[in-house]
């Protein structure tokens, strides 16, 4: 099959490589139809996660249709699937909290000790990531083996467009459960960092919740206007000092609650900032906290935040779903 | 144990853990290593470490009872080790 797969810093070549199989008996096999990149595939393709390795194949948001499946999958040839980006095993005492992305047994046991030296506990094992979450091949690919696929994949009726479920595979739920995080009650205001595809699903998920204000912060002009097209208020960073602003456009007491969907890449010249990004290059697996940091002081007094995506170690808790 | 390379004896025990955490399960193995403390490390070195493979093995047990297969990453049944 033709793969997009990793060659260094900045380096993805499509290739031939060998078609995947059935390994083990919950194993189905899906022919991809649709598949996105990631703003956690930039951290890869920028090698900020350690644990990349030349070959790899690339992606962890996908979509399609079955081709095989092992003895013990649930799925039938023909369905049309959306693969969640985390393996989860289903039987786990994780899996059984609903805490899937903690799941103890989709990381390969061979790959859980440089997970575990270096965050406490062994992570779980996404598609399409680093060596330190199993290096499991992705779905930017025309084939790809789904593990466990009794538990994740979505079965998607015929006639609904790729576009319009292809996002249950992570930036979806990733944006829905920032905002379900940040504990919205009716009424609340709350303000979201980065409008990047996170950053919209978090704003529109937060109005479903209730929230009586959203107010988006970035500085691309497009994303602003999309936040804007949402119905969220929207603050351009670089035009205005967003405590001031959030202070003042909530009565001087702060947001009920603050969510950060920009993540371990943020951008921006703030010191401490800078101070990351050099932390960042000399120090693969380090995160940027600017944004994280500016939520924190921002939040009212008692309230909430919460992050969309994390990996790093200013933070290193595991997210649960 | 018998027909091993390296002369060890152990037991595993299992017992309930507490508020529906599941079960604990505890492999004691005591060896000699061959070539004595030298040995010992060389074998670290090459991760062949018996503390290491007791803990990767209990994982694999644990895995098989939860899910009733061991996780793996490879795209083909040749490649599995
Ligand atoms: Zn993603
Ligand atoms: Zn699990």
């Amino acid at each position: 099959m033709r793969a997009l797969t990793f060659h260094g810093t900045r380096d993805v070549r499509v290739e031939t490589v060998p078609d995947p199989e059935i390994v083990n008996p919950r194993d189905a096999i899906i022919e991809i139809t649709s598949t996105a990149i990631c703003g956690s595939d930039l951290h890869l393709y920028d090698v900020v996660i350690p644990g990349v390795q030349k070959g790899d194949i690339r992606g962890h948001e996908f979509m399609g249709r079955v081709v095989e499946t092992g003895p013990g999958s649930t799925l039938r040839k023909g369905d049309r699937v959306v693969v969640p980006f985390t393996i989860l095993c289903g039987g786990c005492f994780f899996c059984q909290l609903g805490q899937f992305s903690a799941c103890d047994n989709s990381n390969p046991v061979e790959k859980q000790d440089a997970s575990e030296a270096a965050y406490g506990h062994a992570m779980a094992g996404p598609f399409g990531y680093s060596h330190l979450t199993g290096g499991y091949p992705g779905g930017q690919a025309q084939y790809v083996r789904v593990p466990f696929s009794d538990v994740g994949p979505i079965v998607v009726p015929d006639g609904v467009p790729d576009e319009q479920v292809l996002f249950l595979s992570d930036i979806l739920p990733t944006g829905w459960m920032a905002a379900e995080n940040a504990e919205i009650r009716p009424g609340d205001t709350v303000a979201v960092w980065g409008c990047g595809p996170v950053g919209l699903f978090a704003v529109q998920s937060a109005m479903i919740m209730g929230a009586g204000r959203v107010i988006a912060i970035d500085h691309h002009p497009h994303r602003l206007d999309l936040a804007r097209g949402l119905g969220a208020e929207v603050i351009d960073h670089t035009r205005t000092h967003v405590l001031e602003a959030l202070m003042e456009m909530s009565g001087g007491i702060g947001p009920d609650a603050v969510i950060d969907a920009v993540g371990i890449e943020s951008h921006g010249f703030a010191p401490d900032n800078m101070l990351d990004t050099i932390k960042q290059k000399l120090l693969s697996g380090a995160d940027r906290g600017h944004v994280l940091r500016m939520a924190l002081m921002a939040v009212r007094k008692g309230g909430c935040r919460s992050r969309g995506s994390m990996a790093g170690w200013s933070t290193p808790s595991p997210s649960g779903r | 144990m018998d027909g091993s390379e390296i002369e060890a004896e152990g037991k595993v025990l299992f017992r309930d853990a507490p508020a529906g955490h599941g079960s604990v399960d505890e492999a004691t193995i005591a060896y000699r290593p061959q070539g004595g403390t030298v040995g010992h490390w060389i074998a670290k070195a090459f991760r062949a470490d018996p503390r290491l493979q007791g803990r990767h093995e209990l994982k694999r047990l644990k895995m098989l009872v939860e899910t009733g297969e061991i996780a793996t990453s490879v795209n083909r049944r040749e490649e599995r080790t």
